[in-house]
């Protein structure tokens, strides 16, 4: 978390220090704020974590009510958004531990195979018309790469993380979140080539 | 152009998506891939791949509104227990305090009455730690029952 600790005094630091506050005494109403603020990134992410859409749904919410609950430990100097998908991540784990045998290292594991099913959303018919085959597509390269892969590349080129808050959120050195970039982006292109060849 | 200066470009154009490379570097990329048609196309093959990444998903509705709901009654719920919490939180600190600032006159107390009683300096001593702990296990019990019965201190 350290990483993310940012400069004394500024203007994010003072958002933070009352977003702390009100997280402490358990406002609803800043829960409230948050959801809908940080509501598809987080989506985003625990999705490409657990590549299962009803999975994401229940973490989602589950990892609402771990920020409530957790919420006097949120310290102003983080970026909530780290702190947001450490928790979401943290929960994956949990969930992986309860289920025999799996784990997110095993969600390294092309051979596991695990899937990849897109969030539902509700576009217009044309969007969906021609979003659809794209949207498809995406998918198909998306399904092979492993559920570590897709989550530092989610987290780097979806979030825009810089790497030393994605390597706060996945709890890993520096080398380890670029050496595992390198080699996610490895394979999706190397997943790409198959499918357009 | 040697394989060493497409290899170069090659790692450079990885290197500038991860990390981002030095103004330098990236002067002699530019001039590179406008040169280089396999290395421009491996750039181009990168940005796809990036690009791909960002599928367009969005959270259902009901499931944000569902969210909001159980949130903000698990709120409440944390609330209404932290406000039933508190008198006994006052009453074991009170009765810490007490404790501590009767502990001369009673441990004087219980001097006496083992002088009075004739009782062997181990029981009366045992009694005195008895007195002591009473009031921390009588309130670690009464929040072990509140805990049992889903309430949280």
């Amino acid at each position: 978390m350290d990483a993310v600790i940012s400069g004394f005094g500024n203007p994010m630091e003072q958002d933070n220090t009352r977003l702390a506050a009100r997280l402490r005494e358990r406002d609803p109403d800043v829960l409230d704020e948050l959801i809908e603020r940080f509501q598809h990134r987080l989506f985003r992410y625990l999705l490409s974590l657990t590549g299962d859409k009803s999975k994401a749904e229940d973490l989602f919410q589950e990892t609402w009510l771990r920020v409530l609950e957790r919420g006097h430990q949120y310290r102003p100097r983080w970026r909530f958004e780290v702190w947001l998908f450490s928790i979401a991540r943290n929960l994956v784990i949990d969930m992986s531990r309860l289920k025999k045998g799996a784990s997110l290292d095993q969600m390294m594991d092309t051979e596991s195979g695990l899937g990849f099913d897109p969030a539902a959303r509700q576009p217009s018919p044309l969007d969906e018309t021609l979003a659809e085959e794209e949207t498809k597509r995406m998918t198909q390269f998306l399904q092979q790469i492993p559920a570590a892969f897709r989550e530092v590349l989610t987290l780097r080129f979806q979030e825009e993380l810089p790497l030393e808050d994605v390597a706060s959120v996945i709890g890993a050195p520096l080398s380890t979140v670029k050496s595992r970039l390198y080699r996610a982006l490895e394979k999706l292109r190397e997943v790409i080539e198959e499918k357009v060849v | 152009m040697n394989l060493e200066i497409h290899e170069r470009a090659r790692k450079l154009i990885g290197v500038a998506r991860v990390e981002g490379i030095a103004v330098k570097d990236r002067e002699w990329l530019d001039e590179h891939l406008a040169a280089c048609s396999a290395c421009s196309d491996e750039a181009e093959a990168l940005a796809s791949a990036i690009r791909s990444v960002a599928l367009p998903v969005s959270v259902d509705p009901d499931v944000v509104r569902r969210t909001s709901q159980l949130v903000r009654k698990r709120a409440h719920q944390m609330q209404d227990d932290r406000a039933r919490a508190l008198p006994l939180w006052i009453a074991a600190a009170t009765s810490v305090a007490l404790m501590v600032v009767t502990t001369p006159y009673v441990w004087a107390s219980f001097v006496w009455l083992s002088g009075v009683t004739q009782t062997q300096l181990v029981v009366w001593q045992l009694a005195f730690c008895m007195w002591w702990f009473m009031p921390v296990t009588v309130i670690g019990m009464a929040a072990a029952w509140r805990q049992a019965n889903g309430r949280q201190i």
